[in-house]
């Protein structure tokens, strides 16, 4: 599997998770004021196109699983995904407003020696979606 | 506002550190006009002044009171008990204030779950909700938690560092050295620890040969070049002081004019608060990388790092061994910003 046929892949995922999270997130907000988070699925990112095994009760507790929280993923995928909430208080000088969102992510890894991480997300703040492009970071061995 | 001490003003002109932090101060506050270029800050922070073409300013919300004032290191201002009355910023890096604040362009306490920055103001976005821990002096939410699991993190897109203009050339004559400090707890594994000016340097530990710090910019955007705290043997779960000092392109370590040699040094601090000792953990004198410009911070990698960091700054200059041993010293002693 090609590193173009794991992002093309990966894309699809996010844009299908960005439909399904999006109901349940602002289900969720409604009740807890801030948006849930999804761990990393799978926990460990996957390598060179392999995919990995989901574990549908991976959950950052006390909030629920993905399979809980209503989200059905694939069984097992060569990408892992994640919903990253995020908060921030008076970012802006002088204003006490609170901002808050989320990110989707789709993330894997690629190569050695370097080995890079390669990330896709789409971040949902103030009631629309802003897509990024894939961005790659080395993770090492550092030389 | 009255001060009881007047030889304390002379040690607070000179910028004596100690005067600085250990000044006590009386205040009083009665409601009354303010005139002409009078000022007093409201219990809500805000600073209310006399204008001068205007009619005069009140002061009704402030709150009526009296008591001693001291230096918060959290919020890098002087307070009245309960935080009933807010006095002044002692002065960062101007003519008479400590040297050492000298460049210094941000400082993260990061304690109490708040990711201020103590010199700007300026406040990190939390990502999946790190925790806050005992921070390296033993006191309860005084540092940052977070896991790999988690995926938790802080960051900022505003720029905290030179812009592309001020920052970039081809040959020696640029110069952008930097010192990135920072208190370190760690678990297994690694993990990035502290990314800057869009993933253009970082921090982090890696796991080989007993764990390292490894610190190091990218050459010409691509591969890290970097020091390596080699066989140094860090341990899980231990706090230690580092201290990242980037010399600049085109410079050695010694601060003298090389031929594309970039100077780079890892030091870490130990013993006990007062008697620290600096140790130069990892070297690199090598690369001729041109460190690129870009903005924003990361701490806590981005969902990649498991354990705390505090206290981190950061300054656009290298700063000396004396330096290092001073906020060493001066942050495992409970204290804070400013040093």
């Amino acid at each position: 599997m090609s590193i173009e046929t794991v992002k093309a892949s990966a894309e699809i995922q996010l844009e299908a998770l960005k439909v399904t999270l999006l109901p349940l997130q602002e289900e969720w907000a409604e009740s807890h004021t801030r948006y849930w988070q999804g761990r990393q699925n799978p926990q460990e990112l996957p390598r060179n196109g392999v995919s990995g095994t989901v574990d549908p009760d991976l959950a950052r507790r006390p909030m629920p699983s993905w399979e809980d929280f209503g989200v059905t993923l694939p069984d097992s995928i060569p990408y892992s995904v994640r919903c990253d909430e995020f908060v921030c208080e008076g970012c802006h000088l002088g204003h006490d407003d609170l901002v808050t969102g989320f990110f989707v992510l789709v993330l894997f890894t690629w190569g050695s020696n370097p080995e890079i991480r390669w990330i896709k997300r789409s971040k949902y703040e103030g009631g629309a979606w802003t897509d990024e492009d894939w961005v790659s970071e080395q993770m090492g061995p550092i030389v | 506002m009255s001060v009881r001490e007047e030889s304390d003003w002379d040690h607070l002109i000179r910028g004596d550190s100690n005067a600085l932090r250990d000044l006590k101060i009386w205040w009083e506050v009665r409601s009354k006009e303010l005139g002409n270029g009078d000022c007093v800050w409201t219990p809500q922070d805000e600073k209310v002044c006399g204008k001068t073409n205007e009619a005069s300013a009140h002061s009704e919300e402030e709150e009526e009171g009296e008591g001693w004032m001291s230096f918060d290191p959290d919020f890098g201002h002087y307070r009245g008990a309960d935080g009933k009355a807010r006095g002044f910023e002692p002065a960062q890096g101007a003519a008479g204030a400590n040297p050492i604040l000298e460049g210094l362009k941000w400082w993260f306490p990061l304690a109490g779950g708040e990711y201020a920055d103590s010199v700007t103001g300026k406040t990190l976005t939390a990502v999946n909700s790190p925790t806050s821990e005992t921070g390296p002096a033993g006191v309860s939410e005084t540092s940052m938690g977070v896991s790999a699991g988690d995926s938790n993190y802080v960051h900022s897109t505003d720029s905290y560092f030179r812009t592309v203009a001020e920052s970039t050339g081809a040959g020696p004559e640029t110069y952008y050295p930097f010192t990135c400090t920072f208190w370190v707890y760690m678990a297994s594994g690694a993990h990035t620890w502290i990314m800057g000016d869009t993933n253009q340097w970082q921090c982090y530990k890696y796991p080989s040969g007993g764990h390292q710090m490894h610190c190091g910019v990218k050459a010409n955007g691509s591969y890290w070049r970097l020091a390596n705290t080699s066989g140094s043997g860090l341990s899980d779960s231990t706090w230690y002081f580092f201290a990242f000092r980037y010399y600049g392109h085109g410079y050695e370590s010694d601060g003298s004019v090389g031929s594309w040699v970039n100077g780079k040094r890892v030091n870490r601090v130990s013993g006990s608060a007062g008697s620290g000792s600096i140790a130069e953990t990892g070297t690199q004198d090598c690369c001729g990388e041109s460190l690129q410009t870009g903005a924003g911070i990361t701490f806590g990698g981005a969902g990649t790092a498991t354990g705390r960091l505090a206290m981190v700054g950061y300054w656009d200059r290298v700063i000396t061994d004396a330096e290092v041993l001073e906020i060493y010293n001066t942050t495992l002693g409970g204290g804070g910003y400013p040093f």
